[in-house]
């Protein structure tokens, strides 16, 4: 019996076999890992993703869901093992320039991100005198591959978040937006019925149809995107979107007439212009994920620059 | 699309709880990947519903679509994909149809042959035509028999023994379809059975006539045809009316005027029964077919296998978290290629599987499987979403990168 003091997870001797069989598995022994230190990274694996009093199913499962053979990798070049470098560059030299490039769009600035994730996976920031490799923090539950993209994405996301903080007056008179006045605030009519009526609508869709909407209404995705990231096909996309957009609308009209408005009225409300309705831009500042970001998010541009 | 009113629009992009931590690139990966757990993909899936940079970070982490577009070319699950389905109907309608004009032709070319068989025995032995039958074939290819005098034409209606076999031949056509002589097919019974009595012997004229009808058989090589043709419309409405009415054709002719009608017919029919038992041959063949594993990856990068010709399919467990992208068969050798170059090999039709990690000169194969294609055992080679291409001439033995 193992007890695995920081999960709190007592593991039996079956899962001790499920450990030893997935560390043979894994190829660690090949580059310096031995199967204690690997026990202490599946252990750690399990402390984050597992709740404190889990079962060991759970745990089980857990573990076997890992790619270990991917994760063994990682961790022996965040280790700084040689023949773990040697084979991660074998693998995915390439893949990562390629992966950049297809979220940068454009060649220089494509080498840019993919060299400045070489140095974090690297680990050229110390801490304790040690370096801190990025690998460290890739816990196998998807492909290395899948991870580096994502990754890349997320450093891609905050540089485009940065720059954008930092827009040169150059680039304002480019776009002759430096002199530019500010909106004139609009006239406020708001009835706060229908925003009701619309949270409330809102607020009774599952997770994955409140995605769809988002995504194709306010981030400009396409059916395929949508479908590709859902892995369905684009048809059942449009067919979703298409109910939706109509059981919201029948939705958010029954709610007006509950709140007292005629028919004509609910319908009459629907048809508002966005710019009409009080925004809370106090939250939307707070809300720095929301910010807009992206091209493609001009409903949530024009919402901000609403009067708070 | 039906458009949105802005109202919603705006409210959606409030979120209606807050949004805490950003889920780690490990479960957006896992998320994007399909292999987390439904629990865990639920909180991702509500995160990622109120927050815009989650949902951009999965878009880009996508895989580029160029691979996926090569993967589902190339790959056999292009084989479920809806045009290929639509232009599988049409080709499978066309050979459906095409095999059915080929088993009518040999139908029609088998008894072509027995019916040409029978009117070349029986001509050997005719020396007279039947009245009707010679008279309208030398009426069609020799006007001038129409003038000839009436005992000339009276002595054609007198039939040799030997010709009685031809005229109940044509007796057997009309009465082993059980119907009466009103039947339409009995209007093919024109050959004039005399009743009873001897025959007088071959007169000169008779002989000369026979030579005549000889001749003009000879001749008429087409209308002879024609005339097949027509026993043949006739044979092919037996057998449908065989088919129609079971039993019927089987049945015995009460008012056969020979005794060889029913034997004739019987044998035409008979001739029939091989092809009515052919969709029992083409079933056997299909159940064959249909034992015969059928191999797939399906969308989502799972190995699967059908054993009845693709109604059901079973996922076949090979290595867990491996994302399937190609497959290749030949005989009981299964190849199925993955993601991150994984490479799987099965000698028993997918019992047991060994992993291959093909390498040449130091270089390893790394890049996602997107082809695998072997032409025999031995010989085979894959494709890879970096471009590269690795060839085996020994069953996965060896292996040259390309």
């Amino acid at each position: 019996m193992t007890n695995s003091a920081q999960s709190g997870i007592v593991f039996s001797s079956a899962m001790d076999s499920v450990l030893t069989e997935l560390y043979q598995k894994s190829g660690a022994e090949k580059f310096g890992i031995s199967q204690r230190e690997f026990n202490v990274i599946l252990e750690e694996i399990g402390r984050k993703y597992l709740a404190t009093n889990t079962s060991e199913a759970n745990a089980r499962e857990l573990y076997l869901s890992l790619r270990t053979e991917e994760l063994a990798l990682a961790r022996a070049c965040a280790c700084g093992n040689e023949n773990a470098w040697e084979t991660f560059l074998i693998r995915y030299r390439e893949k990562l320039y390629d992966i950049a490039l297809h979220i940068a769009r454009e060649a220089s600035a494509a080498r840019e991100l993919a060299d400045s994730l070489y140095a974090d996976l690297y680990g050229t920031i110390t801490r304790d005198g040690k370096r801190a490799s990025k690998l460290a923090s890739y816990t196998g539950r998807g492909s290395l591959e899948g991870w580096l993209r994502t990754v890349l994405a997320q450093e891609h996301v905050n540089r485009y978040r940065r720059q954008k903080r930092f827009v040169s007056l150059d680039e304002e008179s480019e776009d002759g937006t430096q002199f530019a006045a500010s909106d004139p605030e609009p006239v406020c009519v708001v009835d706060s019925r229908v925003e009701n009526a619309t949270d409330e609508a809102l607020a009774g869709l599952p997770s994955e149809e409140r995605f769809i909407l988002a995504s194709y209404y306010l981030d400009g995705r396409t059916l395929a995107e949508i479908a590709r990231m859902l892995r369905v096909h684009e048809s059942t996309i449009s067919r979703k979107l298409e109910k939706l957009a109509k059981a919201l609308r029948r939705q958010i009209l029954s709610g007006l007439r509950r709140r007292g408005m005629t028919h004509r009225q609910a319908e009459e409300a629907l048809e508002v212009d966005v710019r009409d309705l009080q925004v809370d831009i106090r939250r939307r500042l707070a809300q720095d994920s929301n910010s807009p970001s992206f091209p493609g998010k001009k409903v949530q541009a024009r919402a901000s620059d609403g009067p708070g | 699309m039906l458009d949105l009113p802005k109202i919603v629009r705006v409210r959606l992009n409030s979120p209606s709880n807050p949004l805490g931590g950003h889920p780690d690139a490990d479960l957006l990966t896992a998320f994007a990947e399909h292999s987390i757990g439904d629990c865990e993909r639920a909180q991702v899936m509500q995160h990622l519903a109120n927050c815009g940079d989650c949902r951009e970070v999965i878009r880009l982490a996508q895989p580029q679509i160029e691979n996926l577009i090569v993967r589902h070319s190339s790959g056999p699950i292009a084989w479920l994909s809806w045009p290929v389905l639509r232009w599988g109907t049409l080709a499978a309608f066309a050979v459906i149809v095409s095999v059915a004009l080929l088993t009518k032709r040999h139908e029609k070319a088998n008894l072509e042959s027995r019916i040409s068989t029978q009117v070349a025995r029986s001509d050997q032995q005719i020396t007279k035509l039947p009245e009707t039958k010679l008279s309208s074939t030398l009426e069609s290819k020799h006007p001038e028999s129409k003038n000839m005098p009436a005992s000339r034409t009276a002595g054609k209606t007198a039939l040799q023994p030997s010709r009685r076999s031809q005229a109940s031949y044509g007796a057997g056509i009309a009465g082993g379809v059980g119907s009466g002589p009103k039947n339409k097919l009995t209007g093919r019974a024109v050959f004039a059975i005399p009743s009873g009595g001897k025959s007088p012997p071959p007169s000169l004229f008779e002989r000369k006539a026979d030579r005549e009808q000889k001749q003009v058989e000879k001749d008429s090589a087409p209308s002879a045809a024609s005339e097949t043709v027509t026993v043949e419309a006739e044979a092919a409405q037996i057998t449908d009316m065989a088919e129609a009415i079971p039993g019927k054709a089987k049945e015995p002719q009460p008012k056969s005027q020979n005794g060889t009608a029913g034997g004739t017919i019987g044998g035409l029919v008979a001739n029939s029964v091989p092809h009515a038992n052919q969709p029992g041959r083409e079933q056997m063949s299909l159940a064959k077919i249909t034992t015969i594993p059928r191999w797939t990856v399906s969308s989502d990068g799972v190995l699967q296998r059908s054993l009845d010709g693709g109604a059901t399919w079973e996922t076949v467990p090979v290595e867990k978290n491996v994302i399937f992208r190609a497959v290749s068969v030949v005989a009981d050798s299964v190849w199925a290629g993955a993601a991150g170059g994984a490479l799987y090999h099965s000698a028993d039709t997918g019992r047991s599987w060994t992993g291959i990690h093909p390498s040449a000169k130091g270089a390893m194969l790394t890049g996602d499987i997107v082809t695998i294609e072997f032409t025999d055992l031995q010989h085979g080679h894959l494709t890879t979403t970096n471009g590269e291409t690795w060839l085996t001439p020994d069953g996965g033995q060896t292996w040259q990168k390309k």
